[in-house]
Order: C-alpha cells, then sequence, then structure tokens
C-alpha cells in the first residue's frame, strides 16, 4: 500500500519559519502536525540539503511556492556564542518580499506570526505591524489552537476542531515510541525531515483508515 | 467502415520528458526506507487498536 498523499500545491503549501533546535522540536513537530492533519502542506527550509548558491535558490523556490507562512519569533535571542539569529528574519523578509512583489499570485500570501507574549515584537520587530501576531506562551494545545483559528480563517473547508487536533496529537506522540521501536528509529533519526513528515502522513492516512472501517 | 482500435502505444507508459530530461520518481531524501516506515506506522496503530 503507497502513500496517497497529494504532492503540495501553492494553495496547500504552508511555508514554516522556525528555529530548527532540540528546545523548539516539540512546538515544530505541533505544527507540522496540524498542517498535515489539516490537509496542508508543511514546507520548510529542511527540505533543502544542497549549500550555497543552490541552497538560497531553493530556499527563495519554496517561500515562492508557499501562499501561506507561519513565522515564530518566539525565540528572538542571541545565541550562546553572543551572534544574533539571521536565517529567520531573513525569511520573513523574502516572504513579505515576495507578497509585496507586484505579482498577482503572490500577493495573496497571508502570514501568522507566532510569539511567546502578544506585545512583546513591538520592542524589537515593530515593522510587522499589521501582520497577525498570535501568542502561544509555549503550550502546544495553544499553538494548535491559534493555528488551526488562523487556518480556518484562510479557507472555506470545515477544518478539525482545536480539542480534536490536540488530542490527536497527544495520541500520535504516544504511538510515536513503539514506531520507533518497530522501525528500529530513534528520536534523533526525526531530525531528518522528509523522514519525520513521512512518518506523520502515514500515521494520519493509517489512523483515518482504521477509524473508517 | 470500421474502424480498428489502434493498440495502445508502449510509450504512453513511459515518463514524458521534459526538456530532454526524462521525469523520473521523485526519490525519497530521508534515511529511512519509506516502506519501513510505513509498516511501523501501520503495526503500531493496529497494536494500540487491538489492545481497545
Amino acid at each position: 500500500m503507497s502513500s496517497t498523499r497529494e504532492p503540495p500545491t501553492y494553495e496547500s503549501s504552508v511555508f514554516i519559519n522556525c528555529p530548527f533546535d532540540t528546545d523548539y522540536a516539540p512546538l515544530f513537530r505541533a505544527i507540522v502536525f496540524t498542517l498535515e492533519f489539516c490537509h496542508f502542506r508543511a514546507r520548510c527550509s529542511l527540505e533543502i540539503e544542497d549549500s550555497g548558491v543552490t541552497r538560497a535558490e531553493k530556499l527563495i523556490r519554496i517561500i515562492r511556492n508557499s501562499r501561506f507562512g507561519i513565522h515564530d519569533i518566539s525565540r528572538t535571542e542571541s545565541s550562546v556564542d553572543g551572534l544574533p539569529r539571521f536565517n529567520m528574519p531573513y525569511e520573513f523578509g523574502i516572504f513579505i518580499g515576495q507578497k509585496f512583489s507586484g505579482i498577482r499570485k503572490q500577493s495573496q500570501k497571508s502570514t501568522l506570526v507566532l510569539d511567546r507574549e502578544k506585545y512583546r515584537y513591538q520592542r524589537y520587530f515593530s515593522d510587522i505591524a499589521g501582520q497577525d501576531i498570535r501568542s502561544h506562551a509555549g503550550h502546544i494545545d495553544t499553538l494548535i489552537r491559534e493555528l488551526r483559528s488562523w487556518l480556518q480563517g484562510q479557507v472555506t473547508r470545515h477544518l478539525p476542531g482545536s480539542k480534536y487536533l490536540c488530542k490527536q496529537y497527544a495520541q500520535f506522540n504516544l504511538d510515536l515510541p513503539r514506531i520507533l521501536q518497530l522501525a528500529r528509529m530513534t528520536q534523533a533519526d526525526l531530525e531528518n525531515y522528509h523522514d519525520f513528515l513521512r512518518l506523520i502522513g502515514d500515521w494520519i492516512e493509517g489512523d483515518t483508515k482504521t477509524k473508517n472501517h | 467502415m470500421s474502424v480498428a482500435k489502434k493498440p495502445e502505444s508502449k510509450a504512453k507508459s513511459k515518463p514524458k520528458p521534459i526538456g530532454g530530461v526524462l521525469a523520473l520518481p521523485r526519490k525519497h531524501k530521508g534515511k529511512i526506507s519509506p516502506a519501513v516506515i510505513r509498516a511501523a506506522v501501520l503495526q503500531a496503530i493496529a497494536e494500540r487498536k487491538a489492545k481497545g
């Protein structure tokens, strides 16, 4: 049985711009799960394996091919060596730049900005005023609720409720250790975005199918 | 006069060339085989449902 997940289109692609580290991983995984469960396609720079010019081009291509963008600025801070992280503001700038590029299709782009507190951005990123900015306070359930609420505002089809999404995500996390054991994988293997995305897609499809039977 | 149906061309099932390059099926870029992941996911779900 092969996966029936549809390939990403402009309308279904959601570009995720967030920190890719261990601390943020639970929130990142919740975002990917919610998007995929709601039949969107989660896109991010982790899809790219090349470095240098090819990487920059591929990143711009992913952003150009994504109608929606989620930018989590909750971890805007200096790194351990005192240097600021520039990748996220860079990707956010590309996304907004594409939106106002004058190309009709790109002007349909829609953005969700996530932060820890609702008005914290005003102290360090005031130029983003006017965007849809929501806070998750670092809580997964709040993140899923805010994300689902924003997504529902973007499409006419009905999306699953946030309580149901939270319940499904919790079930996925309960199943995960056994899945990893059966596949002879470890949590570290989930750092490979392609494997992680496939695992989530297969779980959603498998769980839904067995529910319907 | 009836026209005999033309047999399906074998070329139809082959990948179509795009810009001179064959469009090959997308390769899984992960480290683990997709079949292994899928089998593990389905078995874990089945075990849970069996437990009730």
